[in-house]
């Protein structure tokens, strides 16, 4: 019986096999990954979801500031409910990102 | 790490060629020598491994990062490929010194070196097929206990208990090839 010592050491002095080249290429060409249709990666990013929500408040909150200025009321009332709407819909965009991210499932 | 499993897992499963081929990279040495030292043949070896990737492909959509790592997940598909293969009746145990690699530098210790790694590895084929695997996944490949458990699913405990007799034995065999 060897001692533990000779033992370790004689599975540290095994090298590692190095694998046989063109495996990669040939497991990707193989498993069809290249024709695989999916959502482009921009579109699956994170980033893209926030960019995008963000977008979506700003014109929210363009369309609220120019329907408010048609209306028909003393300058108080308008920068009250002006307030009040670009909090509802700062609130709604921030409520549309967190529902896509979850929907992402990242 | 889990989160980067899932991470991985869901850019393969989208698609993602270049994550893919990240992956394979990562795990190609160490897979190939597992099925290697495992079937005793390099052709075969390659085959067994381009299978185990293909498999794992084609199944990381049912992968549950939670219940496993993915390196734990790619050697639990490695070790069901080739315990296919062992268990038909094509293979054959064909290693001979002259395949194994020697660390050394002179041709002396280049010699003493095979010597030591066949001695090694003619003891490893004395043991059970999956004290076998046990072996060459904990000593060789360097798979904590935990990961054992989950390849082999089952407890931690019983890896380590079946570990320490594994490795007396072999320690034994060892010193009968001497």
């Amino acid at each position: 019986m060897i001692n533990r010592q000779d033992y370790r050491k004689r599975w540290n002095s095994l090298p590692m096999e190095k694998c046989p080249p063109g495996l990669c290429r040939k497991v990707v060409r193989e498993s069809g990954i290249l024709n695989h249709t999916s959502k482009s990666s921009c579109s699956n990013s994170p980033f893209f979801y926030t960019i995008g929500s963000i977008t979506m408040t700003l014109l929210l909150l363009l369309m609220t500031g120019i329907n408010l200025r048609t209306d028909n009321m003393n300058s108080q009332e308008r920068l009250t409910l002006n307030t009040v709407s670009i909090l509802e819909e700062m609130s709604a965009g921030m409520q549309t990102f967190f529902s896509i991210l979850e929907r992402s499932d990242f | 790490m889990r989160l980067l499993d899932k991470i991985t897992a869901k850019r393969i499963r989208d698609g993602d060629v270049e994550a893919f081929e990240e992956f394979i990279h990562k795990y190609q040495d160490k897979l190939f020598s597992y099925c290697f030292r495992l079937v005793g043949n390099f052709h075969i070896a390659e085959e067994l491994a381009q299978e185990t990737f293909l498999k794992f492909y084609r199944s990381i959509a049912s992968y549950d990062y939670m219940k496993a790592g993915l390196a734990t997940w790619l050697f639990r598909i490695a070790r069901n490929t080739c315990l296919n293969y062992l268990r038909s009746d094509i293979h054959d145990w064909t290693c001979e010194a002259g395949e194994l690699p020697g660390a050394a530098e002179s041709p002396e210790d280049l010699y003493l070196a095979a010597e030591e790694h066949r001695e090694l590895f003619m003891a490893l084929q004395k043991l059970s097929l999956e004290g076998r695997e046990m072996i060459l996944m904990k000593d060789y490949l360097g798979f904590s206990c935990r990961e054992l458990a989950s390849i082999f699913q089952i407890p931690t405990g019983t890896v380590k208990s079946r570990l320490h007799n594994l490795r007396g034995q072999l320690r034994e065999l060892i010193g009968d090839e001497i």
